[in-house]
């Protein structure tokens, strides 16, 4: 069995310099950095995608919401649109082991195979740093970084808070608007949401 | 007049429905629900007070109108006939249900949710009317399942009031556990300072301790702790700010909790903090 470390980098990414408590992925401020590792063993830090749109997207694959999506193959089309359009697009699932939805590397890569996703990379933070990071609460909850580093997005997939595929279809998607404007170089009309689904599957006793 | 016993519960999983969706359950899972009546007629004009309830299974959870981190409140669909509306639900205070960091507002074990139909005026006595509505709700315990059911109640149209139901107890039990508004005399106010709320209840007496249970979502910051101090005449709450509040809101709304028995509905102007 190959070990793994699970290394994340909290940086002083607040300009003030004053340590707040909470650190959090506030948008219009710096999205926190991280270094995390996906289900191939390669190493991926927020840095290395500066200058890119980069969209966090934290799944669970027992969850009824976030299979609302990938059953009915439109996060896969998500993904594929817009890495297509030069965005990178990372899937994190930060469940514990034990927890639904946790997984091996060699799982999350037979489940994206079987699925026809096509993120840049799964991240696998079964000890859920880069959840307590980023402060995600459920899945499918997406986060999107401009390319100056810049969070711009954080909350729900789109805007109707179900588990029912029927919704999808008359549904307005939060990340594909908000990068369309992003990329188009106008204001993000809902830069903000309440993420809705189920909630992210931490290790016990928090953080 | 005799009424006999037509509180007919019938209570079906929706005998015909689609095939289900990936998997998930069409059926009720992990709760009975029923729609119960507090009276044992509709009478004509009237409002007539009924209630969802759901029976949970040990461990799982139904959720709150604000949810809280996760999760979802139940929504209905009401089937009534012409003539008849039903208004909104009534919420009893729910309970903070914390879980590996994360915190929802819900309901464990059994819940009625009160709610009024209004009955027309043309309704004719003696006629046997069916109330009934489709349900759909997310239930979790460290995994969550999205429950759908059709419940349904039959009464009889009377002149009369008629008489308490058998269930008539659960709504007294209900109406015990909802917020009350809260008095005129309380002072409410809130100051949003970086992003934390401090929220300033005058309530006249000392308050030893409280939860704030917001009823808006994205306001604050569900899972992060509540610093309670008591003031000399009333409480202090300092709230962290949802990091999904796009804009400082104007009020706060909140059941405020005073143990041991006392909720109240509140409505917190904010301000900008005074420099």
């Amino acid at each position: 069995m190959r070990t793994r470390a699970w290394t994340f980098i909290i940086a002083a990414a607040l300009a003030t310099g004053a340590l707040t408590a909470y650190a959090a992925a506030i948008v219009g401020e710096p999205a926190p950095a991280f270094t995390a590792t996906d289900d191939r063993g390669v190493t991926h830090s927020l840095a290395d995608y500066a200058g890119k749109f980069v969209v966090l997207e934290w799944h669970n694959n027992g969850c009824p919401y976030v299979k609302k999506y990938y059953d009915s193959g439109h996060m896969q089309q998500l993904q594929k649109e817009w890495t297509a359009k030069g965005v990178v697009w990372l899937t994190v699932i930060s469940s514990a082991p034990g927890k639904q939805g946790y997984v091996t590397p060699e799982e999350s890569q037979a489940y994206m195979k079987e699925k026809g996703g096509a993120p840049t990379a799964v991240l696998l933070d079964p000890k859920g740093d880069l959840g307590h990071l980023y402060e995600a609460k459920t899945s499918p909850q997406m986060f999107i970084i401009d390319p100056k580093g810049v969070l711009i997005y954080n909350g729900a997939i789109d805007d109707k808070p179900t588990a029912d595929l029927a919704d999808i279809a008359g549904a307005t998607n939060y990340v594909s608007q908000a990068l369309t404007e992003a990329m188009a170089g106008k204001p993000v009309t809902t830069p903000t949401s309440r993420p809705y689904g189920c909630s992210v599957k931490y290790a016990d006793g928090g953080r | 007049m005799m009424l006999p016993l037509l509180l007919s519960l019938l209570f079906t999983s929706s005998p015909g429905a689609p095939a289900p969706q990936f998997g998930a359950p069409e059926a009720p899972v992990h709760a009975q629900l029923s729609l119960l009546a507090e009276r044992t007629v509709l009478r004509p004009g009237h409002g007539a007070v009924v209630g969802l309830r759901f029976r949970m299974d040990p461990g799982w959870h139904i959720y709150w109108r604000n949810p809280g981190d996760s999760g979802a409140a139940p929504t209905v669909t009401w089937d009534l006939p012409a003539g008849y509306t039903a208004g909104a639900f009534e919420w009893p205070v729910p309970q903070r249900i914390e879980a590996s960091g994360l915190v929802n507002y819900g309901y464990e074990g059994s819940v009625l949710l009160p709610v009024t139909v209004q009955v027309p005026s043309d309704a004719a006595p003696g006629k046997i009317v069916t109330l009934a509505a489709a349900v759909k709700y997310l239930i979790c315990k460290d995994v969550c399942m999205p429950g759908r059911a059709r419940v349904s109640l039959a009464l009889p149209v009377a002149v009369d009031r008629g008489e308490a139901s058998g269930d008539a107890p659960l709504f007294d039990a209900a109406r015990a556990r909802l917020p009350q508004p809260a008095p005129s005399s309380w002072k409410a106010h809130a100051t949003l300072a970086g992003r934390e709320f401090r929220v300033t209840i005058e309530t006249g007496r000392r308050e030893a301790t409280g939860t704030f249970f917001p009823i808006d979502e994205s306001r604050i910051d569900d899972s992060a702790p509540q610093t309670v101090t008591p003031l000399a005449s009333g409480i202090e709450f300092r709230l962290r700010a949802s990091d999904q509040m796009a804009k400082p809101p104007a009020v706060l709304n909140a059941v405020v909790v005073l143990p041991p028995d006392r909720a109240y509905t509140v409505r917190v102007p904010v301000s900008p903090a005074a420099r």
